[in-house]
């Protein structure tokens, strides 16, 4: 071996690759901006507002017998603000109070602590009740400052729901990591390979609408990542029949243990369809804008974190019960639907948001798919 | 009306001027030869025929027919081989001439009889072959069967024979003079002298985008007083030695 030459061709490429702005942007600007922006921006969300939440009151609601200066010993506090819900554990759920506190009995001394193990805000108020109630010096004449009340805590979230809330995440990202994994190499291949092999060029010369095909194309791309969604499916169906059974019999299906109802799998089903097509809508685009198959695939990254990387947000989104944003995001949506239908059910309102946010970027993301196919040809 | 009319094709990419007012027409049963060095625009106009491109200016009537965005029902009437042979590497020649039957909306029974009596015509004895196996002639033979699949016709060739080595040069050139003698209209793109004198009907010299003289060979011999095709070129574009 001639290392001399070798060191001369190396060379040339180290100045080839640094001129190239593709391979900046994905060797340097992607790893040391992009991607930790998008992983720590969702951490420092998280911490930013778990440290709100130690500065602010708890909304506590207290409730059952009347212990003298019980009531005091909370309303005192700077770090309590008491507050009446018709439904507390729902409204605890839905984190509008964030503890719940019943006296169940006045002698012996004994409260029950209502807590969402979901929510920071409750596991907060959750401690701070815990302290006032072991530092709590009832009327002496009543024989109470001698007596440690017992505290019994209950978590509002069913196991149920725990579950799902955690499942739905992991699934939910990993069906759209399978819409991704499966659609990439179709979408590069079928505009921009066909561009670099010049059999596109010949295809558009023969009596077929770019239309016709560019949707054969779609629907490729949109079928491989249903099917590698499917396959990921198929893995996890197969892997929980061995082990778990499905609590709701023939009309519930069961994932990780969790039952879903047939509606609400079909719901998902469908959703996930539209997803499948605007992500290969998307992989589309950058493969039909490129000049090649190369040029694509450096494309593939900066899509892979517009669409995956939002999903990593989900983890700050811990609630049961989530605020509408949530829903308009295509995805993120889609996740938190899951999640819905392995905790509570879907609800009507966040389907509605999901659906029309769907439709909506699939409708986008089509016509900015055609009009860069057009302009393409002239790039081929 | 020739079959294809070509008025007055003017096509710039960014600055430089493609085609500069470029019109000819192809006659029926004809092989009309556009004589040109690369880069002189031979392919910008076949492209504008087929509607791969717009023209800045200028029209292209196909059968009568304006070509114009978003119509492509009269590339039916067209059977092409461009310089990108177009064969697909991953599929047998056979299904890959079926899919560009089914593209020119031929009957399943129909594409089959066509790819037995092309495959025979055309010498094609590696149908079952996958097109990263071919080599560049068996890849032209591929471009042309497709070419012929639908009986078109109109026949368009851009440099059919570029690249191509001497036994496949005369089997093509072989074909392209049977498929005249069978009534077909062939606009025939090259730089290759030999080959339009051979085979060509009329001939347009075509230099930066401008048709710079047309004719038969004879009236082309007449006009410059030189009886080498390579002459007249160099002559017909004012080249000095």
């Amino acid at each position: 071996m001639n290392f001399k030459k070798v060191l001369t061709i190396y060379k040339k490429e180290i100045k080839d690759s640094i001129r190239n702005k593709r391979v900046l942007y994905s060797t340097i600007i992607v790893p040391l901006v992009i991607l930790p922006i998008f992983v720590n921006v969702p951490q420092m969300i998280a911490q930013k507002s778990s440290e709100k939440a130690k500065f602010r009151p708890s909304n506590v609601m207290l409730s059952g017998f009347r212990i003298p200066g019980f009531f005091e010993q909370f309303a005192r506090s700077d770090l309590i603000n008491l507050t009446i819900a018709n439904d507390p554990v729902k409204a605890l759920k839905k984190g509008k109070i964030d503890l719940y506190v019943r006296i169940v009995s006045k002698d012996p001394p004994e409260v029950e602590i209502y807590f969402n193990p979901l929510s920071e805000t409750s596991k907060i108020a959750l401690s701070r009740a815990k302290l006032l109630i072991e530092t709590f010096r009832g009327y002496a004449g009543e024989n109470f400052a001698t007596r440690r009340v017992k505290i019994v805590t209950n978590s509002v979230i069913s196991n149920r729901e725990m579950k799902g809330v955690l499942t739905g995440i992991t699934l939910g990202f990993l069906l759209i990591f399978g819409v991704l994994t499966g659609g990439i190499a179709p979408g590069v291949d079928t505009v921009a390979g066909e561009k670099e092999r010049k059999t596109l060029i010949v295809l558009l010369s023969l009596p077929v609408s770019k239309r016709d095909i560019l949707t054969g194309k779609l629907l490729l791309v949109a079928t491989i990542s249903f099917i590698s969604s499917v396959l990921i499916l198929v893995g996890i169906f197969g892997l929980n029949l061995l082990f778990f059974r499905s609590p709701g019999g023939i009309n519930d299906f069961s994932i990780l243990g969790l039952s879903i109802s047939l509606r609400d799998f079909f719901i998902v089903f469908f959703l996930m369809l539209i997803y499948i097509l605007l992500a290969s809508s998307v992989i589309l685009i950058a493969s039909s804008y490129a000049r090649s198959y190369r040029e694509a695939q450096n494309y593939m990254t900066p899509i892979i974190i517009l669409i995956a990387v939002p999903l990593l947000f989900t983890q700050v989104l811990t609630n049961l019960y989530l605020p509408d944003w949530v829903f308009y995001l295509p995805g993120v949506n889609i996740m938190m639907v899951l999640r819905e239908a392995l905790t509570m059910g879907i609800l009507e309102r966040h389907l509605l948001l999901t659906v029309v946010s769907l439709v909506i970027s699939l409708y986008i993301a089509v016509k900015i798919l055609f009009r860069v196919f057009e302009r393409s040809i002239l790039r081929v | 009306m020739g079959v294809i009319e070509v008025r007055n094709l003017h096509k710039s990419y960014g600055r430089t001027k493609a085609l500069n007012g470029i019109s000819f027409e192809l006659r029926e049963g004809e092989v009309f030869a556009l004589l040109g060095p690369n880069g002189a625009g031979k392919t910008t106009t076949i492209f504008i025929i087929l509607g791969l491109l717009q023209a800045d200016e200028g029209d292209v009537f196909v059968d009568g027919e304006k070509v114009s965005p978003g119509k492509y029902e009269y590339r039916k009437k067209i059977g092409a081989v461009l310089e990108e042979n177009g064969i697909y590497e991953r599929l047998k020649v056979r299904e890959s001439l079926q899919f560009w039957g089914e593209i020119y909306g031929l009957s399943n029974q129909e594409i089959r009889r066509r790819i037995e009596e092309l495959s025979e015509e055309l010498g094609i004895d590696f149908l079952e072959k996958r097109g990263s196996e071919l080599s560049r002639g068996m890849r032209q033979k591929g471009s042309l069967a497709r070419a012929l699949l639908p009986h078109p016709p109109i026949l368009i060739l851009d440099e059919p024979t570029d690249g191509l080595d001497v036994p496949a040069r005369e089997t093509f050139k072989k074909i392209v003079r049977k498929e005249r003698e069978n009534g077909k209209s062939i606009l025939y793109s090259t730089h290759i002298m030999a080959e339009v004198e051979e085979i060509a009907d009329r001939i347009a010299i075509i230099h930066k985008g401008n048709i710079v003289t047309s004719g038969t060979l004879q009236e082309l011999q007449e006009k410059y007083g030189e009886k080498k095709l390579e002459k007249i070129f160099i002559r017909a574009i004012g080249y000095e030695l």
